[in-house]
């Protein structure tokens, strides 16, 4: 605010040399340090000053990226040096790296192939390690097999052993149940099945013993056939193991069994 | 890159031309100008030069004389924010896919006019395009970005020769405000022009009754279509006149030199035939050494210099805007010599003869001078821009247009505007202003 009083003060400028600490400056400030700007030199000839000076109209144009760009440059910045990654044989600038080309790539090739066969080769075991996993165990390998020794099931006899849980019947065949089965026409079957298809050796019949009506255990050398009867619901099948009368729909199940020597046979 | 852009399908139709039919690189220089103006009120002008290189430019009526005390300097912010963010691009994707397919965008701003140019190859061109509409008019602005520009802003004031000051300088002695504000941000203005200031400054000026889209080396139709696709406000915005006032301006600086600019009122670009005549008065008192390692020309002002000083230079410069212009003689010269300098300049204004002799030799100059310009892409865009900004479509001419004029002014149109730029003088002088006199102790 302008005072009469202080006017005087506006049109002269006092600086105290020697401070009494009586008057104190009125007036604080804090000044920025500024920037320096280095403009280009462009010279004060009169040949200079001639080409400078502007006669027309004065536009001004930038743009992003165009002329008004401001860039910091680095006097610091040391270029990045790979020698110690090249190889010897091109580092000299006196030798045309093409010359050496075949003994590069050779060497190259060589470690690639060394390389590409043991990886292959850990690969693989790496593979078949992890595939034979998911094969079945030794112990149930075991358990799915069982011999039988013939010699024990006399003629005219049908013996039970168990095999992968379930009852396997045996039964030594007679001269007489033979021919009576391989007899029977198989187009008189529920099940259509020659005697021939479900024997190897027609004295001796293996079979599962389990109804294919509802699983129940069937009784040997019983029933109207002189096979098997099953006594829940009335499942009779002949001594090849064939359905013949009741609600089962199908023969019984033959296994895979092979016979080995005369008197020993092998389920499973 | 991918962008949301649409791509615009500009050159299908582009003649291919064989080796044999080559044009020069600054294309044909006298080919025909097509103009044509769009129902919402923008003028589209091309001219199919067969030069290889494309110039696409969009000009807005929005140079720095639009602008308000409140605003000052609003117009040079915005020549540093283009390529800041738009609406469907990013900073990154306008510099990146116009760098990458070989194109240039630029902002150009004087006292009359914004514009906004897109230059490079034929395919490059029809590539950067939907960033030149981008960049042009869809502006966003985005306040940490507008002020991250700061620093540029400094550095453009820092960076001024002082020629161009006492340019400045003397517009703001002669037209005050309006024509009288700088092309260049006041320092107190730096960081009070907001992304707020920068929209509204847009949105009152960038309309499409202030603007038209100028190419070279197109064909009309093509660039019609185009401009037909700029979604621009329409309207006519409001022109503030800016009468020449005149008076005195001085900045001492120290240093060595001093330079001086004495004017009075030119030509305005809507009156064709002063303009002309102060294009030849302009060339007729001389507008520096036209040959190799010369310091001298062999104009009026040189000759009644004489060769009594010989370290200093001088030009004659003439511009033209919408109502009104700016006629003078810029001169620079060590600060001892620049007082009789100066005297001199004040007297051949006021007090000269201009004979039939000084209107042939200026009228040649100024043939040879328009024509090569001519030749220059960028400067032949330049000229029609401002034409079609402030002209609207109404006798726009290309440089050869121009030069069948120039036969037609007399010796006597030439003294009459002599005699009216002396009619009241202004004066602006930077640097060391020792021995420069003032306006009023100058007989």
């Amino acid at each position: 605010m302008l005072k009469p009083a202080n006017v005087p003060n506006y049109f002269r400028a006092v600086s105290q040399v020697v401070s009494n600490q009586l008057t104190a400056g009125n007036q604080a400030a804090i000044l920025p340090s500024k920037s320096i700007v280095y403009v280009p030199y462009t010279g004060t000839s009169a040949l200079a000053l001639s080409r400078a000076l502007p006669s027309g109209n004065v536009s001004v144009t930038t743009g992003p990226a165009v002329s008004t760009q401001v860039r910091w440059a680095h006097t610091d910045i040391t270029v990045p040096d790979f020698s110690a990654y090249r190889k010897d044989s091109v580092k000299s600038p006196n030798v045309r790296s093409s010359d050496s080309e075949d003994s590069r790539k050779n060497f190259t090739y060589l470690i690639a192939s060394a390389f590409g066969v043991g990886s292959a080769y850990s690969a693989k075991a790496v593979v078949s390690q992890f595939v034979s996993s998911m094969s079945a165990s030794a112990d149930v390998l075991a358990l799915a097999k069982i011999e039988i020794k013939l010699a024990d099931i006399p003629e005219g006899k049908s013996v039970t052993f168990k095999w992968r849980g379930k009852p396997l019947f045996v039964r030594h065949r007679t001269q007489e149940e033979i021919q009576i089965e391989q007899s029977v026409p198989a187009s008189s079957l529920r099940d259509p099945q020659h005697d021939n298809e479900r024997v190897q050796r027609p004295e001796w019949l293996v079979v599962l013993g389990v109804c294919t009506h509802l699983g129940c255990v069937p009784i040997a050398n019983a029933g109207d056939f002189g096979g098997y009867y099953c006594p829940c619901h009335g499942s009779h099948y002949d001594a090849s193991g064939r359905i013949r009368k009741g609600p089962a729909p199908l023969n019984l199940e033959v296994p895979e069994h092979i016979f080995p020597s005369d008197d020993l046979l092998i389920v499973g | 890159m991918t962008s949301n852009l649409a791509k615009f399908p500009l050159f299908r139709t582009a003649t291919i031309r064989g080796y044999a039919q080559l044009a020069p690189l600054g294309g044909i220089s006298s080919c025909e100008l097509k103009t044509t103006v769009l129902p919402n009120k923008l003028v589209v002008a091309s001219s199919e030069s067969q030069s290889p290189i494309t110039r696409i430019s969009i000009v807005f009526r929005a140079g720095s004389r639009n602008e308000a005390s409140d605003n000052l300097g609003v117009t040079h912010v915005l020549r540093n924010s283009a390529g800041l963010s738009t609406k469907n691009a990013s900073q990154f994707a306008i510099i990146r896919n116009i760098q990458q397919v070989g194109a240039a965008l630029y902002a150009t701003t004087d006292r009359e006019i914004v514009s906004y140019t897109l230059e490079g190859p034929r395919q490059a061109i029809e590539k950067a395009l939907p960033f030149l509409t981008e960049v042009a008019t869809q502006q966003v602005f985005k306040p940490w970005e507008v002020s991250d520009i700061t620093n540029r802003l400094l550095l453009d004031i820092a960076t001024r020769p002082l020629q161009l000051r006492a340019i400045d300088l003397v517009h703001n002695a002669a037209f005050r405000s309006g024509l009288g504000n700088s092309l260049f941000i006041p320092k107190s203005q730096i960081g009070k022009i907001s992304s707020e200031t920068l929209q509204h400054y847009v949105a009152s000026n960038f309309l499409s009754g202030r603007a038209s889209v100028i190419g070279l080396g197109v064909d009309i139709s093509d660039l019609e279509s185009y401009a037909q696709g700029l979604k621009l406000e329409t309207g006519e915005g409001n022109d503030t006149p800016s009468p020449y006032k005149g008076g005195e301006l001085r900045s001492n600086k120290g240093g060595n030199t001093a330079f001086v600019a004495v004017a009075g009122e030119g030509a305005a670009l809507r009156d064709a035939k002063e303009a002309l005549a102060f294009a030849v008065l302009q060339r007729a008192i001389g507008v520096g050494p036209h040959i190799k390692w010369s310091t001298r020309d062999n104009g009026l002002l040189s000759k009644s210099i004489g060769a009594s000083i010989d370290n200093y230079a001088s030009t004659t410069f003439n511009v033209s805007y919408a109502d009104t212009g700016l006629f003078g003689i810029l001169i620079a010269a060590p600060s001892k010599s620049a007082g009789s300098l100066v005297e001199t300049a004040v007297k051949l204004l006021k007090c000269t003869k201009i004979s039939e002799e000084d209107v042939t030799r200026g009228k040649n100059q100024l043939k040879t001078s328009l024509l090569l310009d001519g030749e220059s892409g960028t400067h032949t865009l330049q000229n029609i821009g401002t034409q079609t900004a402030i002209l609207r479509g109404a006798s726009i001419q290309s440089p050869s247009q121009i030069v069948a004029l120039v036969d037609s002014v007399s010796a006597n149109d030439v003294q009459c505007a002599l005699k009216k730029a002396a009619k009241k003088l202004t004066l602006a002088s930077i640097g060391n202003l020792t021995n420069v006199p003032y306006l009023d102790e100058i007989k």
